[in-house]
């Protein structure tokens, strides 16, 4: 396998984007992506487009082949790969798969969902079918009750209360605040959270990301290619894995399986551990998910997400700095898109350029979830000085 | 070449010597939520509860709550006490009856 690079990346704003095509949204990302990287457009020789609801709620599929058409990327290889909320993780992994094979020296992974002209009943069936439909959704069970159940277990567990979960609500949602690309950044209060509309126990909506159109993109390119070392990131590692569909198929409410196997192969595969890693952009589609996700990754240790959210220490300028962009609850999560933003926000902080900067970071891991876990991605990002 | 298609088979070991066994009903809450905001899908109104039930059988299931008002606590004992098309109702139960 070959060392890959990210040469360019680019984002629209994640948000409204009323009366822009599904196809136009992504391939405004990709186009510029491309130029971040300065290449011939002629030179992608593969495209990967992850999108999860867009059959669903626009009625529109092939869509990998409408935005490579779009872009004028034609001829080329243009694929769709589906994993609910992972399916932006999974294609900037096919991706990279795609150059370290050598079957091209440059490949474009793109992100697209369009969300916000649906309602909210509508957009919960459309993600309903990321579960098990006839193990879950016959309860009437959605997304947000997954996540409720899995914060009582923790709650139970480790004595996690409601002030330690919305301190990572009022974490990102003043992170987002900074973020131009951040759909719904806040300064929230402590009782604002804890007053807002009931969702499903004990989630309340500001525990909840708000659904987003949205795009982002990320040019991979063979290390050797890349015109402009200065500015590349380098990819130490990509990994993907699996966990159960179902509820009932998980060893443990408080934690996803996938997540732990895919970020145990990724530090194995680079002999980095979680305290090389200098910032975490991870999956917080609720605001418990984030306190799971990081014990999961191994950055936090096991029970402590709440204690470490409350006392500061993933904040920006803490021990292990959590989501700077504002993550999914702030920044937003237009879920084909949300796997690749994740690697937008990582590139600005490996570059330095990011609004909410991590001082000197020089590796930082993403980390991408579908479903009640059945898909998972994390990837790990250094400077190339690093 | 029979290829069995549509046979159930055990997840685990993909043996297809399976046979039905008679279940109590009995088991306990490993967690629950109260579902506000439903799936269009579901003809049901918020607000219902969904639990994460361990049957003393074993298995495990997720399946509506009756009297979560009364905020159950996780580990508490269960009994299925009916069922809304094909999904299981549990019940807070008397260990001891």
């Amino acid at each position: 396998m070959r060392k890959v690079s990210i040469a360019g990346v680019g984002s629209t704003r994640f948000g409204r984007h009323d009366g822009i095509p599904v196809d136009e949204l992504a391939a405004a990302a990709g186009r510029s992506a491309i130029i971040d990287a300065g290449v011939e457009p002629e030179r992608v020789g593969a495209l990967y487009l992850g999108n999860f609801v867009g059959g669903m709620l626009t009625g529109q599929e092939i869509l990998a082949g409408l935005a490579g058409e779009a872009m004028g990327l034609s001829g080329i290889p243009c694929t769709k790969v589906e994993g609910a909320c992972a399916s932006g993780g999974i294609a900037f992994r096919h991706a990279y798969l795609a150059v370290a094979s050598g079957m091209t020296d440059v490949a474009l992974a793109l992100g697209v969902e369009k969300m916000t002209h649906a309602t909210n009943p509508q957009i919960t069936e459309a993600l309903n079918s990321a579960m098990d439909n006839r193990a879950d959704a016959p309860s009437g069970l959605t997304f947000p009750g997954v996540f409720g159940m899995a914060w009582r277990r923790h709650a139970d567990r480790y004595g996690t209360d409601r002030e330690q979960v919305s301190a990572v609500v009022i974490k990102n949602k003043r992170n987002g605040l900074s973020n131009p690309l951040a759909q719904m950044g806040a300064e929230l209060r402590f009782d604002e959270v804890r007053n807002a509309k009931p969702i499903a126990d004990p989630l309340r909506l500001y525990d909840c990301c708000p659904t987003s159109d949205g795009a982002a993109a990320v040019v991979v390119m063979a290390q050797e290619a890349v015109p402009a070392r200065d500015r590349a990131i380098d990819i130490l590692a990509s990994v993907q894995s699996s966990g159960s569909a179902r509820v009932a198929g998980h060893p443990d409410l408080c934690s996803f399986d996938a997540t732990v196997r895919a970020a145990r192969q990724a530090f194995g595969e680079t002999g980095l551990g979680p305290q090389d890693i200098d910032f975490v952009e991870l999956h917080d589609c609720f605001s418990i998910a984030e306190i799971i996700d990081c014990e999961d990754l191994g950055v936090v240790p096991r029970g402590q997400g709440g204690g470490w959210a409350i006392e500061g220490r993933t904040a920006v300028g803490g021990d292990m700095p959590i989501n700077p962009s504002g993550g999914l609850l702030a920044k937003g999560h237009p879920v084909g898109a949300t796997g690749l933003g994740q690697v937008y926000e990582a590139v600005s902080q490996l570059r330095a350029e990011h609004p909410n900067q991590v001082p000197g970071a020089r590796f930082g891991l993403t980390h991408n979830l579908g479903g009640t876990g059945v898909a998972c991605t994390v990837s790990l990002l250094a400077r190339p000085d690093a | 070449m029979d290829t069995s298609a549509g046979s159930r088979r055990c997840r685990r070991c993909g043996s297809e010597d399976l046979v039905p066994i008679d279940i109590d009903g009995r088991g306990k809450i490993l967690s629950w939520t109260v579902i506000r905001r439903p799936s269009g899908a579901v003809s049901r109104q918020g607000p219902f509860a969904v639990a994460l039930v361990e049957l003393t059988a074993g298995v495990r299931m997720t399946a509506n709550l009756e009297g979560w008002e009364n905020e159950p606590a996780p580990g508490s004992d269960v009994v299925a006490v009916g069922e809304i098309d094909g999904i299981p109702i549990f019940a807070a139960s008397d260990p001891s009856s």
